[in-house]
């Protein structure tokens, strides 16, 4: 706990009762790696998984301008039958329909996936989990249901530095990646695979029936989101596709197909137009790229570290 | 990312002059290229397109000066020896009318 006469530095720093009262009234401004946030609740059951999962997060004093204002509040409606819902808004507007009671944290999460997607065009977006060891980035692009976001949170708790789990944020005309940690949601199976791997991970609530179904979010470790202010150049391109059964298999692939398969992965490609070239370029150029299919997890992460630590 | 299959109707047949090309400013193009493969942006049009050595060679090597189909196969057979395929010409003809819908050729 910090002083009483000093503001509080990290969401963990205040008690689950403080949090709930500064979500509901004019929120709180947090950085989320390159990002400053102003996240307001007014809805119950939010404020607890907030404080065990951003834990380590900075707090930012008032007075500043932020990137956005993103608020989760209860709705209730009475036709065709009285019922409770969840809005999302980002700068006081809703940008899609309301979600169902009891699912506010997952709203919250993809609400800032959306918010990210769909403004910080100043970056190259990859859909990849990114994550450092050795002062060397590796990145995971892959498409939902490959296993990016198991293979990553197992590897941010078997000593790599987790940069990201969905949005691979690249420096154009660079390979610098840009750490955005955030708590890692695990669907179904998945959960209960990673309790298992990494018994010290800190699991958030499991929320059922989502639209994606079971989800419990992984808390980052603290390291990682201290360290949120150092990019780290990408070393290793590797495209995971997990398949039960399979055996493990990781094969370096042509930088040309490299070049084509991250081309196509990066949200916003045609957006920034000839700076994604360049940039995808200069990361398929001063890396190498894999193809990897497993379905052992601990093969999986054994065979990433060997490479990473084998590779000079 | 744009595929090669041609859907103009520019081919040329007995009655009509055979089609001419002539290769397009190369500022408009940034090339990347590894293990004979090649991605090139276009950017007047903001693309990218994943195209072959042949193909690469007919973009960025083809003449200022109008050319038609047999000096494009001139040129290949130059690089990479004289085609034995029968239908080379005609698949020359094909990659090079794909092109001219992308922009990657002008029509001459």
């Amino acid at each position: 706990m910090t002083p009483a006469s000093e503001p509080p530095a990290r969401v963990g720093d205040l008690t689950t009762a403080q949090l709930e009262a500064g979500l509901a009234a004019d929120g709180l401004a947090v950085r989320i790696g390159p990002f400053d946030c102003r996240i307001q609740a007014s809805c119950a059951g939010l404020a607890g998984p907030l404080h065990h999962l951003y834990h380590d997060f900075p707090l930012l004093a008032g007075g500043r301008v932020l990137h956005a204002h993103v608020h989760v509040r209860d709705v209730r409606r009475w036709l065709p039958r009285p019922s409770r819902r969840i809005r999302f808004l980002v700068d006081g507007r809703a940008p899609h329909e309301d979600m169902p009671a009891g699912q506010a944290l997952p709203v919250l999460e993809w609400g800032l996936n959306l918010v990210i997607a769909l403004r910080f065009h100043c970056y190259l977006m990859l859909h990849a989990a990114v994550l450092e060891r050795g002062g060397r980035a590796l990145l995971l692009p892959a498409w939902p249901g490959h296993g990016k976001t198991t293979l990553c949170a197992a590897l941010a708790h078997r000593g790599w530095r987790l940069l990201s789990d969905e949005f691979g944020l690249v420096r154009p005309g660079t390979r610098f990646m840009v750490p955005v940690p955030r708590p890692m949601p695990l669907k179904n199976e998945s959960i209960e695979v990673i309790r298992h791997f990494a018994p010290d991970a800190v699991l958030g609530p499991v929320v059922p029936n989502t639209r994606k179904g079971d989800i419990a979010h992984v808390r980052p470790p603290a390291d990682s989101v201290v360290r949120s202010a150092e990019p780290a150049p990408a070393a290793w391109l590797v495209f995971p596709r997990w398949i039960a059964g399979a055996p493990l298999t990781l094969e370096e692939m042509s930088k040309s197909e490299g070049f084509m398969q991250l081309a196509t992965n990066a949200f916003n490609y045609e957006l920034l137009g000839e700076t994604a070239f360049d940039t995808v370029r200069e990361l398929v150029s001063g890396s190498r790229c894999f193809r990897l299919v497993y379905s052992d997890l601990e093969q999986a992460v054994a065979a990433l570290t060997r490479l990473a630590d084998s590779d000079g | 990312m744009e595929s090669t299959t041609p859907t103009s109707d520019r081919a040329g047949d007995s009655q009509h002059p055979a089609p001419r090309w002539r290769r397009i400013d190369p500022a408009d193009l940034s090339w990347v290229s590894w293990d004979g493969a090649y991605a090139v942006y276009h950017r007047p049009a903001g693309k990218t397109h994943f195209v072959n050595a042949a193909t690469a060679l007919l973009v960025s090597e083809g003449s200022r000066e109008p050319f038609d189909a047999a000096q494009a196969c001139a040129l290949l057979a130059a690089a990479d020896g004289p085609a034995t395929d029968p239908s080379f010409q005609q698949d020359v003809v094909a990659t090079l009318m794909r092109l001219e819908e992308l922009g990657l050729v002008d029509p001459a």
